[in-house]
């Protein structure tokens, strides 16, 4: 068969298979505008789970782990996935029921409208609201160009005429000449989750969301078995397991080149998941508490079923390409780790499984795509325009259309981002996690600390983000070469001896403590605020 | 379409540790013998010092330049974090058992 041409007949009938799910949702829509962007809190225990586990796992899953395991080993397992197994679900137990609670008895959708009714304060509406869209864009960004990236690599050769691509060398670049342009990928993708999105509302997110994610995980562990199964070269499952793990080299089966002080203040970064607007939206189509009890549970399992797979596959590829007797003839590797995956899965299976896995990258991408441009849009019209226009001026039905023409307006706006192509994007991902974790100390404390005050949360947010901004000018000035953007780590000294820390601990610090500094000494909210967040105080 | 019932519909106020959500006197649940405050059972306290457990164990330095292949498939530091990510499962699952912060009457459909 033609080459490329299977992988993107299945990539177009997946697709197809999204914008019918999407279709299908909207037939259960009830015009409303909480229906639209909270699925009238009617979403249930298994919904839930997949749509935020889909929802926080995005092609770094698949894709960026298995790089990640390739050029660091196994570490980054315990660095990433099984850290964030254990503080996601505390988010969810911690601040996602809480949070429910407290919205759901106000009316609250967005976390916007939480925290000015918490704080008295609309100012801290209008500080948030840049940041959040701010902090989203890039991670939406990196869902786009990666869409695209994908699409042309796994249809590489389909139209070499049409779609030429030349290397350094000035020859056509076998890895992605003749696949399908990333302009056209992106804007494909762009426009199947835009549809299924502004048909199917949060129902449709979710329901996409479901089927999404158990494309990815059953695709993930096929893959896995396939890929194995050919480096090995033994006939038993587990004896390829063993020969694999046995040409693991010393380097990458233990952490002798991590930092421990790294590992243990990336601890940090999955705290972000409690402040991300996208999953505050999910919490809120929750029909009741005991829904959160399936992704509070079943959050670390998951991300387990995904990443270990995925890391032992970057792993063992260092091991296979050194060791002659298993080192596949003629074939190199390329030299972009994240490009790992998709090159084993060419070469080492067939072009069906090529469709199959571009189909489940896919997937892990619109999972947070369709969550991320939904929720722009609600906090667009929640926030900004119902909030300064007056709830009583507005019907449901115009702030329905109103969602559905931001949502319009932020997938152009993204899209015609992506064109630029800032490949610079990829190293914002930690920032922007980064940027959502240091807010963590205000979410907490507006739930479990009657003593937070407006001031206190705006001066904590304030130092969050002057800090995020000054770290980031620091990054900013490393050269590509030097490891750029991603590479900036602070050096503290302890007992003689400098431990490497994350940027992160400094923005979390500096915001608590601002936060918690001027809460002391500034004004409490009114009785009346104090005792719709805290009932059980009464 | 029938509309969904929720537990936050008017006379389904869920109860937070057995404290009515609702504005004004509550009338009396069953859980109003339990001493109000946050931390009214040892459920909590257990699942803080399991979650501070797993936290500490993650750092597992002991693994961190051990290559050690268990079962000859897993390298021993990723062989622990698996069973972190397990153990962690298990803790949530506990959790929910006995740490569970808000109480929901059960939904007409629920209690199907």
């Amino acid at each position: 068969m033609h080459p490329g041409l299977p992988q993107l007949i299945i990539i177009l009938l997946y697709l197809t298979l999204l914008l019918l799910l999407g279709a299908l949702s909207s037939r259960m829509f009830r015009g409303t505008r909480l229906d639209y962007q909270v699925a009238s809190h009617s979403i249930g225990p298994f919904l839930l789970l997949m749509s935020l586990f889909g929802t926080t796992m995005t092609a770094f899953a698949l894709v960026g782990s298995s790089g990640e395991a390739y050029r660091q080993g196994i570490g980054v397992y315990g660095l990433l996935a099984s850290s964030s197994g254990i503080v996601h679900s505390l988010c969810f137990f911690l601040v996602g029921v809480k949070v429910w609670k407290v919205a759901r008895r106000n009316g609250y959708t967005t976390q916007i409208e939480f925290f000015r009714a918490r704080l008295e304060s609309d100012f801290v509406g209008l500080l948030l609201f840049p940041i959040l869209v701010g902090l989203v864009i890039p991670y939406l960004l990196i869902g786009v160009i990666g869409g695209g990236a994908v699409i042309q690599g796994l249809t590489a050769g389909l139209a070499p005429q049409w779609f030429e691509v030349l290397g350094p060398d000035g020859q056509p670049d076998p890895a992605v000449s003749g696949g399908v342009p990333p302009a056209l990928g992106s804007l494909l993708i762009c426009v199947v989750v835009l549809i299924y999105v502004f048909v199917g509302g949060m129902r449709g997110t979710a329901w996409a969301n479901t089927f999404q994610t158990l494309v990815f995980m059953i695709l993930g562990v096929v893959t896995f078995y396939l890929i194995a199964m050919r480096l090995g070269g033994q006939p038993g499952f587990f004896d390829n397991l063993k020969v694999l793990g046995e040409a693991m080299p010393e380097s990458h089966a233990t952490r002798v080149e991590m930092s421990q002080s790294k590992f243990m203040t990336y601890l940090l970064i999955p705290l972000s998941v409690a402040m991300f607007p996208h999953v505050f939206q999910h919490w809120m189509t929750a029909r009741n508490a005991n829904t959160f009890k399936a992704p509070v549970i079943f959050q670390p399992l998951f991300i387990m079923i995904v990443w270990v797979p995925c890391v032992l596959v970057g792993a063992w590829t260092v091991g296979v390409w050194a060791d002659p007797s298993l080192r596949p003839e003629g074939l190199e590797l390329p030299s972009s780790p994240n490009a790992i995956l998709p090159f084993l899965v060419a070469t080492q299976t067939g072009p069906l499984l090529g469709g199959f896995l571009a189909a489940g990258i896919l997937a892990a991408i619109m999972s947070s795509l369709d969550s991320q441009f939904l929720c722009l849009g609600t906090i667009f019209n929640n926030d900004i325009f119902v909030h300064y226009r007056g709830r009583d001026r507005v019907s449901d039905r115009l702030q329905v259309r109103t969602t559905r023409a931001f949502i319009i307006g932020i997938v152009a706006i993204t899209y015609l981002c992506s064109l630029g192509n800032p490949r610079s994007v990829f190293f914002l991902g930690v920032w922007c996690f980064s940027g959502f974790t240091a807010l963590f100390p205000i979410i907490v404390a507006a739930l479990y600390w009657r003593g937070l005050t407006a001031a206190g949360a705006i001066s904590g947010i304030f130092a969050a983000i002057i800090s995020w901004c000054i770290l980031f000018y620091h990054a900013s000035q490393i050269p590509p070469e030097q490891g750029g953007l991603g590479s900036l780590l602070l050096r503290v000294p302890i007992g003689g001896v400098e431990h490497e820390v994350m940027p992160v601990v400094a923005m979390t610090l500096s915001s608590l403590v601002t936060m918690v500094v001027v809460s002391l000494v500034t004004p409490k909210p009114a009785p009346e605020t104090l005792a719709k967040f805290f009932p059980e105080r009464i | 379409m029938t509309k969904r019932p929720t537990d936050l519909e008017p006379g389904k106020e869920p109860r937070w540790r057995g404290v009515e959500l609702s504005e004004g006197p509550a009338p009396r649940s069953r859980d109003d013998s339990r001493p109000r405050g946050r931390s009214r059972s040892p459920g909590g306290w257990v699942i803080a010092g399991l979650v501070i457990a797993l936290l500490v164990l993650h750092q597992d330095s002991w693994f961190w330049e051990d290559g050690r292949l268990v079962w000859g498939i897993f390298p021993v530091g990723l062989f622990w974090h698996i069973c972190l990510s397990i153990a962690a499962t298990l803790t949530w699952a506990l959790a929910t058992k006995i740490a569970w912060p808000l109480d929901d009457p059960e939904t007409p459909e629920e209690a199907r």
